[in-house]
């Protein structure tokens, strides 16, 4: 017994060695030498120019100048002050924000570049100059470079050779934050990609209090574990914002690290008199949690893994608009992803809703159920009735036909069809169907989120981690509270997706399926704190484009939800497009930029008419842009569903919906078939709500929103009505 | 066995834990959810809902002509003809906006005789059709009346009158004029209700005030305290108070709608009310049988955050010309739309204390609905919300009117499109229902009235459909009736002449015979070891089945099954876990005490006792499929009957097996229910000790797993 008990007390020692020794990470990307940046510098101002810029270094107030032929300053990276000197408190090259790694509580401080004790060395590059800024008091060093190009001014800041000390670590740097700044008027504005897109005018308003504007490129971080929440919000899609102004348009790119940029934009500040929007860049992930004092921070000791961050300020005419702007993201697209026009488009999207997990008992023990929403067979005679009624070949989206349904479960829906919704014979019958009818019928699959293990994604060994080591859960939020329940989907580790679409792609193979959709992955970024790659978010955008590179080499076709702009640039269709912003308080305009970007390049297809709370806006927004209308269908419907809490289903049936589908396919069709193509060379919102879109074919649309007969360019539009003109 | 119950067990804990929460293709309505709650015999149930209200414009300072200067609006009034009132209390200024939106005119002060009277500090206005705006002026101490032009009417300050206390301050905050004239006056920190004045501005009196709650544990503790307590320690005491109202209206009809913040410390209701002419409470929750009035109904969400850790606080209330109450939410920021039977419609706004975005709010202040629109003031952001009805919210609140005008027949379309929109529509299939009686088609009503929880149609409806059967199968139903009741009186007729029995084994008969001989059977089992634990234990699995059959099975009127919360396994424990721990525990208490008996009777014993009680459970399901709620009496006769019978064969057995006289039995048996209660939290504190130590190694094998 002594032995045994000598035995076990031994193996519990050996035991929690092990777990003390897996948890001492090893910091083997920080620096902590400081170079003598005294050495390096050339003490002196630096300038270089092209044909149409000159770009500059003042070595005495270490600021940051573009300016034209003229010598007119278009640029810069301090504001001024009404006499034309510069603010003190506004023109700082870099600022960071930083924590104390060897605090309990570690919090959130910010450094300014020309506020704190720094030191300053810059040297001459091609064609630019090279900057390090060395916070004397915290022992941080950043190199940051800016170089002229053609009509571009790029900056990058060289992650991986930021110096730290043992104590004070970064965690968000930002270039330039007052480069893309201008003064306070009605007639500037930012161009903010927020959801659908955004304009934030600049003028100043009341007593002058500053609008203010923060959020993250693609969306936030869900390996984050955000357990808390006031409302919903809509992601930035696309990795720019824009700046009309009346010295010089700026549409700013961000070319490398977008996943870890956030944009944030002040407007209208009475107290500075200008404007300015800025990318910060994160390269540490945290865990926030709430403390009876506010709000407690813990960072990871890493950084992310990451060689550079950097962006690129295109510079355009003073007023260039928000149509313009997104011209020149839409050409950075193309050269980056190898867009190219599309061939055709169809009026109408319809996606259909397979199955859903209820809540049944077998002899009052409760158990999961999937209970169908629309089988295969009643996917066919919906699309034949709407094809006899219409004429209109739709492209359909099948989302939620998987084991579990619409419900989170095994990866991939198990890779395979619930019983449910019909046998193979049904769908091989479907298949045959659309095959002959020329529809494009896209397989949706869950390749991010599950919540059974499955066909070698484990639950407890493939999920992505938090940096706090646990498991990263997916919160759902209740209706009404938004208290998360944190029992719910774990993200799959980001080193798992690529097989998880391998292993989709050899079960839709089989299947005889050619178009697949992967709506959570399009429209999904996260982290994953098993690998420092991976770290805020990092080489999202490179695993999901060798996953669609994965789908092309097979030659299936890929569809996306909603995606973001690394996904759409190569899908050949995106299903539900958003056509709201997060409506901020901040903004002023609600536009379709994300549109105005993709239009004419990839088939769009707007949010759900049905689902939406004003159908007929939706209708008219759809028609707006020129994007297909959009449907979310139903065949079967229960009470018992109502308390799924699943809103998307409340007003899905088919037969509720089929009148309306029939009416607005046939009062849109023609247009929609004749602006298939085209690409929106002009958009504007007019008086009394009636917005504007021109087309490069030549055709215009007039949507009147508001509630009366308006008329805009000598022509009349009935209320929540559209008028089209031209071709 | 004991493998078979094991395995049974593990498979019941198994299946319990597969429970779905969310599914993951909901909608995200930005910025906020709108949800509704279906009433039904049991709680609320939180639905979503298709929106019926959208923002239609954000009113800021600059569009209404104050650029430059602050603007924060306190509270705002939507006139009869159309002009919106909005009051500052920091600036003492209101200004008059036309319907579309655009400033009129503005005053900063009333001017009496020259002389300028400001009203900062003010939070109430309220403007009268005959053009008399009223200023709660808070600060001064006194109601201003005065013109649109800002010119001074007249003035309320606080009556002498001996109906007010001496303590009395005050401080009026709200004011609101009825259609008779009576003004009435909201004071802050006054718990005694409104100062009515008539219309000649003479007082008259206190009117309305929320009662303190009184409850049976808090009524003994008084008397106890009484008893116990000096005079000086009751004065130390802290009284309770009635909550005091935070805002309120006069609806177009006379009566005043009253909303209170708090009105507990644990569990909020009655926050909403509608005050007659006695100032008694008028509203009423029809759609259920569960709140008798709205006092004992909750208006708001029903479970308070766990993550904010904050409740409901309404300090907002808006009637608009159709009855429909409007209640400002100011923690979450969401407004609540009730009709008049207390049926929620929408719950929509949102932003908890951010309120960054259109729509959602960062502090909700004050809020008026006039003609379809709904106006919200945001004190923090110096923002006025205007929110227009959707299509669909039009169209659902005119099928309530329909509703509840009893306008069943004519408001059949609008149900029907009701339901086509949004399948969460209680309101559209109650009203199918109760259309689909007056047409004579009570299949459908029985299915609509089931899926709308509306068990009055429901009853209607079963009734006249049982009516409409019985007459077509009248012949063979009597048919049956009496070849049943000839079975039942001949078959043992004939046996007893041929000597013949149907059931020979003297065990079974002993327990089918405990019910109707309980002295007999006990005597049985005591004396000649008549009892059978396998025949005991299939009573138990019996009892357990019916149970469970009576729970998930019965008749829709008489259901109370919750599919969100029932789980069998708690039947189970509920069940043969009590007769079990009965056993067990009275056999050891019986023993203490010189009982004769043995484990094994006392099992037996309350095992057969439950005989009556699966008769009882068969009965319920079965007439609880055709009975209506009218007939309920009978069913409850059978289970009371039931009980007693149940009873009867507990303290007969007891009292025979352990040779106890009924005063001994009735002692060893309160002594039993202690020792049952210990058992019971001896049991949870085990349970919670193993669930602790399951914690700790999931905790460390996590750590494992994930460094």
């Amino acid at each position: 017994m002594k032995r045994f008990l000598c035995k076990s007390a031994s193996y519990i020692l050996l035991i929690l060695i092990c777990i003390c020794c897996c948890s001492c990470n090893k910091n083997n990307n920080i620096k902590t030498k400081m170079p003598d940046i005294d050495a390096q510098n050339e003490n002196s101002d630096i300038s270089v120019e092209n044909s149409k810029y000159s770009l500059s270094w003042d070595n005495e107030y270490k600021t940051v100048y573009l300016a034209d032929k003229e010598n007119n300053t278009l640029l810069s990276s301090a504001l001024y002050l009404p006499d034309k000197s510069i603010n003190p408190d506004y023109c700082d090259v870099l600022s960071i924000e930083y924590f104390n790694s060897t605090a309990g509580a570690q919090e959130i401080l910010t450094a300014k570049s020309n506020k704190d004790n720094c030191s300053f060395s810059s040297k001459k590059t091609k064609n630019g100059f090279s900057v390090t800024v060395l916070f004397e008091d915290l022992k941080i060093l950043v190199p940051f470079s800016v170089t002229l190009n053609d009509s571009s001014v790029d900056v990058s800041v060289d992650i991986k050779n930021i110096v730290e000390s043992s104590k004070f670590r970064v965690y968000r740097v930002c270039c330039l934050p007052y480069f893309c700044s201008c003064q306070n008027s009605i007639n500037n504005y930012y161009v903010i990609p927020d959801g659908n897109g955004a304009l934030m005018k600049t003028d100043e308003r009341g007593i002058g209090n500053p609008r203010s504007y923060e959020a993250s490129v693609y969306g936030t971080d869900l390996s984050q574990e955000i357990l808390e929440k006031t409302s919903n919000t809509k992601d930035i899609k696309m990795a720019f914002f824009g700046m009309s102004a009346d010295k010089v348009s700026v549409a700013s790119i961000i070319t490398n690290g977008s996943e870890q940029a956030s944009i944030s934009a002040f407007a209208g500040d009475k107290s500075i008199g200008n404007s300015y929007a800025n990318f910060y860049f994160q390269i540490r992930g945290f865990k926030k949690t709430k403390t009876p004092n506010g709000y407690s921070h813990r960072f990871t000791d890493e950084k992310i893994k990451n060689e550079k961050v950097s962006f690129s300020m295109k510079l355009s005419d003073a007023y260039t608009d928000y149509v313009k702007i997104c011209g020149i993201y839409r050409e950075y697209l193309k050269d980056n992803y190898k867009m190219s026009t599309i061939k055709s488009d169809t009026p109408l999207s319809i996606r259909f809703l397979g199955a859903l997990t209820v809540k049944d008992f077998v002899f009052g023990v409760p158990y999961s159920k999937v209970e169908k929403l629309t089988s295969f067979n009643d996917v066919k005679s919906i699309l034949k009735e709407i094809k006899e009624k219409t004429d209109v070949i739709p492209d359909v989206q099948m989302v939620g036909f998987g084991e579990s349904g619409l419900d989170t479960g095994k990866i991939s829906g198990g890779f395979g069809f619930t019983d449910v919704v019909g046998s193979k014979e049904d769908l091989s019958s479907l298949l045959g169907y659309v095959g002959k009818n020329g529809i494009n019928c896209y397989f949706d699959f869950d390749v991010v989120n599950f919540s059974k293990s499955s066909s070698g994604f484990s639950k407890t060994f493939q999920n992505a981690i938090t940096c706090n080591k646990t498991a990263a859960v997916v919160p759902q939020y209740y209706l009404s509270t938004y208290d998360a329940d944190k029992d719910n989907a774990r993200l799959l580790s980001r080193k798992c997706i690529k097989k998880a679409v391998d292993k989709t792609i050899s079960f839709i193979k089989k299947q005889k399926i050619n178009a697949v959709s992967l709506s959570s992955l399009s429209k999904t970024a996260y982290s994953d704190y098993k690998d420092n790659s991976y770290y805020v978010k990092g080489n999202m955008i490179k695993d999901v484009r060798n996953s669609i590179d994965t789908l092309s080499k097979n030659k299936i076709s890929f569809a996306s939800n909603n995606s973001y702009d690394y996904v759409t640039a190569s899908a050949k269709r995106v299903f539900e497009v958003s056509t709201d912003s997060s409506e901020y308080n901040c903004f002023d305009e609600e536009v379709p930029l994300y549109q105005i970007v993709f239009k004419g390049y990839i088939p769009l297809s707007s949010y759900s008419v049905n689902l939406s709370g004003n159908p007929q806006k939706q209708f008219l927004k759809s028609l707006e842009c020129g994007t297909s209308i959009s449907f979310t269908l139903i065949g079967n419907y229960k009470t018992e569903f109502a308390t799924t809490y699943n809103s998307a289903i409340i007003s899905s049936l088919y037969s509720d919906n089929k009148n309306t589908i029939f009416d607005m396919v046939n009062k849109s069709s023609k247009y929609l078939k004749n602006v298939e193509k085209a690409t929106i060379i002009s958009h504007s919102i007019l008086e009394n709500n009636v917005h504007k879109t021109e087309f490069d074919n030549g055709t215009t649309i007039y949507v009147n929103y508001s509630n009366d007969k308006n008329t805009a360019d000598g022509i009349s539009i009935k209320p929540m009505d559209f008028t089209v003109v031209g071709k | 066995m004991k493998k078979l119950i094991i395995a049974l067990l593990i498979t019941l804990i198994a299946f319990s834990s597969a429970v779905p929460v969310f599914a993951s293709e909901s909608i995200q309505n930005s910025p906020d959810n709108t949800y509704s709650y279906w009433l039904g015999y049991d709680d609320k149930n939180l639905v979503p809902a298709k929106p019926i209200y959208e923002v239609s414009k954000t009113i800021i300072g600059n569009d209404i002509g104050y650029n430059g200067v602050n603007f924060v609006p306190t509270d705002i009034f939507c006139a009869e003809d159309g002009k919106i009132y909005i009051l500052e209390a920091d600036t003492s200024r209101v200004t008059i906006l036309d319907k579309n939106y655009s400033q009129i005119s503005n005053f900063t002060a009333v001017t009496k005789n020259g002389e300028s009277i400001m009203f900062d500090g003010a939070t109430g206005i309220f403007v009268h059709k005959d053009g008399r705006v009223f200023i709660a002026d808070t600060n001064h101490a006194k109601v201003l009346i005065c013109n649109s032009n800002g010119e001074y009417i007249s003035e309320l300050d606080l009556p002498k009158s001996k109906i007010i206390p001496k303590d009395f301050e005050f401080y009026p905050s709200k004011v609101t004029v009825d259609k008779e004239g009576y003004i009435y006056v909201l004071s802050k920190g006054s718990t005694y209700g409104a100062l009515l004045y008539n219309s000649k501005y003479g007082f008259e009196g206190f009117y309305g005030a929320n009662t303190t709650k009184t409850t049976i544990g808090g009524f003994f503790s008084q008397i106890w305290n009484n008893f116990v307590m000096t005079d000086e320690m009751l004065s130390g005491q802290i009284k309770s108070i009635p909550y005091q109202f935070t805002d309120f209206c006069a609806d177009s009809e006379g009566f005043i709608y009253t909303v209170t913040g708090n009105t507990s410390e644990t569990e909020q209701t009655g926050q909403i009310k509608c005050l007659g002419p006695s100032a008694t409470n008028l509203l009423r929750v029809k759609q259920t049988d569960k709140y008798k009035n709205s006092n004992d109904f909750n208006f708001s969400d029903t479970n308070s955050s766990t993550v904010h850790l904050v409740n409901v606080d309404f300090n907002g209330i808006a009637v608009d010309e159709d009855g429909y109450i409007y209640a400002l939410d100011s923690t979450y920021g969401r407004i609540f739309v009730y009709d008049k039977e207390c049926n929620l419609l929408s719950a929509f706004g949102g932003g908890f204390g951010e309120g960054k975005q259109k729509g959602v709010f960062s502090l909700a202040g004050s809020i008026d609905a006039k003609n379809g629109k709904v106006f919200v003031v945001d004190q923090n952001l110096g923002t006025i919300t205007v929110f227009g009805e959707t299509k669909y919210g039009a169209l659902v609140k005119s099928a309530d009117a329909h509703y509840l005008s009893g306008d069943y027949e004519e408001g059949y379309d609008l149900f029907k499109k009701t339901l086509s929109l949004d399948r969460n529509s209680q309101v559209a299939y109650r009203g199918l229902a109760k259309s689909c009686i007056i047409k004579g088609d009570y299949k459908k009503a029985l299915y609509y009235a089931k899926c709308g929880i509306d068990y009055e149609s429901y009853s209607q409806a079963l009734e006249m459909t049982r009516s409409d059967y019985l007459n077509s199968n009248l012949w063979w139903i009597v048919l049956i009736i009496v070849f049943v009741i000839f079975a039942i009186i001949f078959v043992p007729l004939m046996l007893k002449k041929k000597n013949k029995k149907l059931i020979t084994n003297k065990k079974v008969i002993c327990m089918l015979s405990s019910s109707v001989h309980p002295f007999d059977a006990s005597y049985l089992i005591a004396k000649e070891n008549m009892g059978s634990v396998p025949l005991a234990v299939i009573c138990l699995v019996l009892f357990f089945i019916a149970k469970v059959l009576q729970d998930t099975k019965s008749g829709f009127l008489f259901s109370r099954f919750n599919a969100e919360t029932y789980n069998s396994v708690m039947t189970l424990i509920g069940s043969v876990g009590v007769v079990l721990l009965w056993s067990v525990c009275s056999w050891a208490i019986s023993v203490l005490f010189e009982g004769k008996c043995r484990l094994k009777q006392t099992f037996v014993i309350a095992s057969y006792a439950m005989i009556p009680q699966i008769i009882n459970s068969i009965l319920f399901l079965i007439f609880s499929q055709f009975l209506t709620s009218d007939e309920a009496v009978l069913i409850s006769i059978i289970s009371v009957l039931s009980l007693i019978l149940s009873g009867i064969v507990i303290v007969i057995g007891n009292m025979t097996i352990n040779e106890f006289n009924f005063f001994k039995f009735l002692g060893t048996a309160i002594v039993t229910l202690v020792a049952m209660f210990v058992c019971i939290f001896v049991i949870f504190m085990v349970a919670i000790l193993m669930q602790q130590l399951f914690t700790f190694f999931a905790t460390v094998m996590s750590e494992v797993m994930y460094r």
